[in-house]
């Protein structure tokens, strides 16, 4: 089992991870996991506004990057074209023997493995604003992902003291699965007027202790990326069930409806 | 007789209002068509109030003034001189809205009714009386003495008064109130459908299991509760009839729809807590 890692910490005199994707998921990770031990590379089209530390190191380029790292983690959720984009790069430039840690809420790790020409080493984790600070992560596999890859990629994680949480692969993984359709409940409800926002956030705070309510998480969230996994659940289901309310799609463009739904 | 509040039915719901009613210094007329079920409602009021004191949230004293306030009966002229009556009757139809007849009969033209119905349309409640316009929905959340959360729902024909008025109401009783339209669910046993009903789908489709699923809604989510845990609470009975009284209500649309899981949990009376055995065993 351990060979593989030891293989890769031969290879790899300073532990170093490589970090893409969406520019909200970017910085929360950042700021989360970002320890003095490791060089944080971030790659990304511009500089993400995060906390300077010495050991985080941004580039627009991959080639100024190191091609040994030991961990890659891809955090693109709002674009399945752009995760495959980054991967395909990813995958030219860096080392077969890196741990690609990659975001599987909006599409499954199968599907982004037959982009990949070493699936073995891909693991999908449940990348989603505001869920990344918390205790738990849930990982996915492939049909060819080895069974050292899952575990390396666990005691990473493990090393930030979360546990994890192996799960089938599927859409939207459990919690942001479960999350954004309560969110897509909400903004039905919203644009039914069936209550204003903060009467809604009260209504299920109060009602059924929720730690916060649909509207104002889906705020924290960003609507773009509920709505990236709304419209994943639909393609991947056809259940009608998962179409995003006309609201959420509003929000998640960016019309500014502050104000008007304010109680 | 101001400010004196009537509340019928003495189930659980009834006694937890009649109990807020009475701290909050109202006088209460608590109306049930059994007398057995006034003396269950005042034993289980009684030990609320008990619970409340050794908890230091009141004194000896405020409890006798509290109890002093509720006056039971078996008459349903008692409640003829109440300024609101609190309808917390079986959930259905029939029985609310002959009770509905009646109070439109019997109390003062000023008088609201308010209903705690969680599933029924105010609006339907409302035109069984010629006072559509002071009929509202009060929908307390069980222990009604001491979840927060008041949903008030409006009628089509609900008037502002009659709003701005029970919304002072429910503030004086010490709850938080919100204001939904009269639609399927209000706001609460709307929203939370896909709570249940996803993690029920995640277990059907053999995406985890049962404690796995609790586990990441936790510990991933910060939910104080699970899915799986939160059914067996509430009993997966009641929580199966809400999600078809809601898919029904919406004329079969597929957010709502039951989980197979849930029938044949209901089937097999494995309840939940309150059967010993649910998704989990206890």
């Amino acid at each position: 089992m351990g060979m593989a890692q030891k293989k890769r910490k031969t290879k790899t005199p300073e532990k170093s991870f490589l970090v893409c994707g969406d520019e909200p998921l970017l910085k929360a990770f950042c700021e989360h996991y970002s320890r003095a031990d490791v060089n944080m590379y971030i790659w990304h089209n511009k500089k993400p506004e995060v906390s300077k530390r010495s050991n985080l190191v941004y580039s627009r380029s991959l080639a100024r990057i190191p091609k040994n790292l030991i961990a890659i983690f891809e955090l693109t959720n709002t674009s399945p074209a752009q995760k495959i984009k980054n991967l395909e790069q990813i995958e030219k430039h860096c080392a077969k023997e890196s741990l690609i840690i990659s975001s599987s809420v909006s599409s499954t790790v199968t599907a982004q493995s037959a982009h990949v020409r070493y699936p073995q080493r891909i693991i999908g984790f449940s990348a989603f604003p505001t869920l990344l600070e918390n205790d738990l992560v849930e990982l996915s596999r492939g049909p060819l992902t080895q069974n050292d890859a899952l575990k390396a990629a666990g005691e990473i994680f493990f090393d930030y003291h979360k546990e994890v949480s192996l799960i089938d692969d599927r859409i939207g993984m459990v919690m942001p699965r479960i999350l954004c359709c309560l969110i897509n409940e909400a903004m039905f409800a919203l644009q039914e007027e069936v209550a204003s926002m903060g009467d809604i956030d009260t209504a299920m705070k109060l009602g059924t202790n929720y730690p916060q309510g649909p509207v104002e998480w889906g705020e924290q969230i960003g609507f773009d990326q509920v709505l990236a996994i709304m419209e994943a659940l639909h393609a991947d289901t056809g259940e009608d069930r998962y179409r995003p309310a006309p609201l959420l799609r509003k929000l998640a463009i960016g019309t500014d409806l502050s104000g008007r739904f304010l109680a | 007789m101001a400010n004196v509040i009537g509340v019928i039915g003495a189930g659980t719901m009834g006694s937890g209002i009649a109990q807020v009613a009475a701290v909050a210094g109202y006088g209460v007329i608590l109306y049930d068509i059994e007398a057995a079920a006034l003396n269950r409602s005042i034993m289980q009021i009684e030990n609320n109030l008990t619970k409340a004191i050794e908890k230091n949230k009141l004194t000896i004293e405020e409890k006798e003034t509290a109890l002093a306030k509720i006056k039971t009966s078996v008459d349903f002229s008692q409640l003829k001189y109440c300024t609101t009556v609190i309808e917390a009757a079986a959930e259905r139809l029939d029985i609310k809205q002959g009770i509905f007849q009646r109070l439109d009969d019997l109390l003062s033209h000023e008088s609201i009714i308010a209903t705690n119905t969680s599933s029924l349309s105010v609006t339907v409640l409302g035109a069984a009386t010629r006072r559509p316009d002071r009929v509202i929905g009060m929908h307390f959340f069980n222990p009604a003495h001491i979840m927060k959360l008041v949903e008030l729902i409006k009628g089509i024909e609900t008037s502002q008064t009659t709003i701005s008025r029970i919304t002072s109401l429910t503030k004086e009783f010490g709850k938080t109130p919100v204001l939904a339209s009269d639609t399927p669910g209000f706001i609460v046993n709307r929203i939370a459908r896909p709570f249940y009903g996803e993690a029920l789908r995640l277990l059907g489709e053999g995406v985890a299991g049962v404690d796995e699923i609790d586990r990441i809604v936790k510990k991933s989510g910060g939910f104080k509760m699970g899915p799986f845990e939160l059914m067996d609470l509430i009993g997966i009975d009641i929580n199966f009839s809400v999600s078809k009284s809601v898919y029904e209500q919406f004329f079969h649309e597929p957010r709502y729809r039951p989980h197979p899981i849930q029938r044949q949990m209901v089937d097999a009376n494995l309840l939940g807590r309150k059967t010993g055995k649910g998704f989990y065993e206890y």
